[in-house]
């Protein structure tokens, strides 16, 4: 029922790591690189996300391509293991704007297991941030190490924090071993360019057919053996 | 494969249809004050069955799994929808109902669930869990009345997991008040199978209201 071409990003990462202003500021570069968006969030309680997304982006982004998803306080399962609501939201969503070619999916998930299925994004991001103190990156936790991109946002605040940005980088090597991992300060802008340009060349692979999202018959093969 | 094994596949909470992500007007009745303890929890479930699925969504449930042929199918998922009156209620329905209908679809070959998911493609049928159900449980081959009683047994499964997490009652109290509601479920179905599909009644104003206002309440952990 979904458009293949359209790329879907799913965002991940503990609540305030900077997941809705990574959003936010994803958002307009996309669009200048001439990509049609749509943004859907996972909210844990209330539309707080996606209010905040919407009046982030007023006069940037059309605010009825940003939708928000109740998750029936299990933000993981509605990524992961029933990701239906949002798999219905998305089939909606493209339906009405089948210009669209990129989706960035926000989950709300709250800590460092939270994975997507692959059956509802094609790429994902894991953000987590320095003031969570620098030992995040040694804690794993499979969100963290299987993100094809790890965001390591609010590096500003790592003089207050007392945090080492050497050491997470370090630590976010040693786990992630040749995954990626950015640095970004989403506040003031810094690092954002280099997540649109990691976000638009993973696309262009998508697209090559080197990754595609995976099938019900890839995945009941898969656990078949 | 076995219709019980099939019945059971169907009903498991782990069935990707988003069903979880509703509490049929419960958030919104605890948030109230009106729902408080494991009686006010058990009085919704009774209401929920025995006024509101006993007189549409089972009913429609029962009729699809004997429809002759897919136009009929949309005409009871039509009049469905129609006497949804709370927009949550309406909309969580129809994304359960689609996903269900899709996922279900995908593990068996049957002319009229592809049928129905080729309508719901191209936006001929509103795609209500209730029609979905019945078709799946009827590809699957389960019998009707076995069909009704698992749509009783998630609907119920479902009502007690969201007081769970909105901290109503606690996990042996949830089983508790399911262990109870057998007869309920029973009494619902008997009552759903003397009902004429093209007259759905559901009744129950508290719960209408409460899935009305669930629209624009402040908190929200649930789609309904």
């Amino acid at each position: 029922m979904s458009g293949e071409s359209v790329f879907r990003i799913g965002v991940g990462g503990p609540v305030g790591s900077g997941k809705t202003a990574l959003v936010e500021r994803l958002v307009p570069l996309l669009m200048a690189a001439g990509r049609s968006v749509l943004v859907v969030t996972n909210d844990i309680v209330t539309r707080e996300d996606e209010q905040h997304v919407k009046r982030a982006l007023a006069g940037v982004l059309d605010e009825r391509r940003i939708v928000g998803v109740e998750t029936g306080a299990c933000p993981h399962a509605a990524v992961r293991e029933d990701p239906s609501l949002n798999l219905a939201v998305l089939a909606e969503l493209e339906a009405v704007y089948p210009d669209a070619d990129l989706v960035l999916l926000e989950s709300g998930g709250d800590n460092l297991t939270l994975t997507f299925s692959p059956e509802l994004v094609d790429h994902s991001l894991y953000v987590i941030d320095v003031a969570g103190g620098d030992k995040i990156p040694r804690k794993r936790g499979p969100g963290l190490i299987l993100a094809d991109l790890l965001v390591i946002n609010k590096t500003d605040l790592a003089p207050y924090v007392g945090a080492d940005l050497a050491v997470m980088d370090r630590d976010a090597r040693m786990i992630r071993g040749d995954r990626p991992f950015l640095f970004t300060d989403c506040r003031a802008g810094i690092g954002i360019d280099a997540v649109v340009t990691h976000l638009l060349t993973a696309r262009l692979t998508h697209l090559a057919g080197d990754r595609r999202r995976i099938t019900d018959d890839h995945h009941i093969h898969a656990h078949a053996h | 494969m076995d219709p019980l094994l099939g019945l059971l596949q169907l009903v498991d909470s782990s069935f990707p249809s988003g069903a979880f992500t509703l509490s049929h007007g419960l958030e919104t009745l605890i948030a109230d004050g009106a729902v408080r303890s494991p009686e006010d929890l058990e009085a919704v479930l009774r209401i929920s069955l025995l006024d509101r699925l006993a007189r549409a969504d089972l009913v429609v449930l029962l009729a699809v799994h004997r429809a002759a042929a897919l136009d009929e199918v949309l005409g009871h998922d039509r009049r469905l929808s129609s006497v949804k009156l709370a927009a949550d209620d309406r909309i969580a329905s129809q994304r359960v109902g689609r996903r269900l209908a899709v996922e279900a679809s995908r593990l068996v070959n049957n002319e009229l669930l592809a049928g129905y998911v080729a309508a719901l493609a191209d936006g001929r049928a509103p795609g209500n869990s209730a029609v979905a159900s019945g078709l799946a449980t009827r590809a699957f081959g389960v019998p009707d009345s076995d069909a009704a009683i698992g749509a009783c047994w998630g609907f119920a499964t479902g009502l007690c997991a969201a007081a769970v997490r909105l901290g109503l009652i606690g996990h042996g109290n949830a089983q508790r008040v399911l262990r109870g509601a057998g007869p309920i479920m029973r009494e619902a179905v008997e009552r759903a199978a003397t009902s004429d599909p093209r007259d759905l009644r559901p009744s129950a104003p508290q719960l209408d209201v409460a899935l009305a206002r669930h629209e624009t309440a402040a908190a929200h952990l649930f789609a309904s």
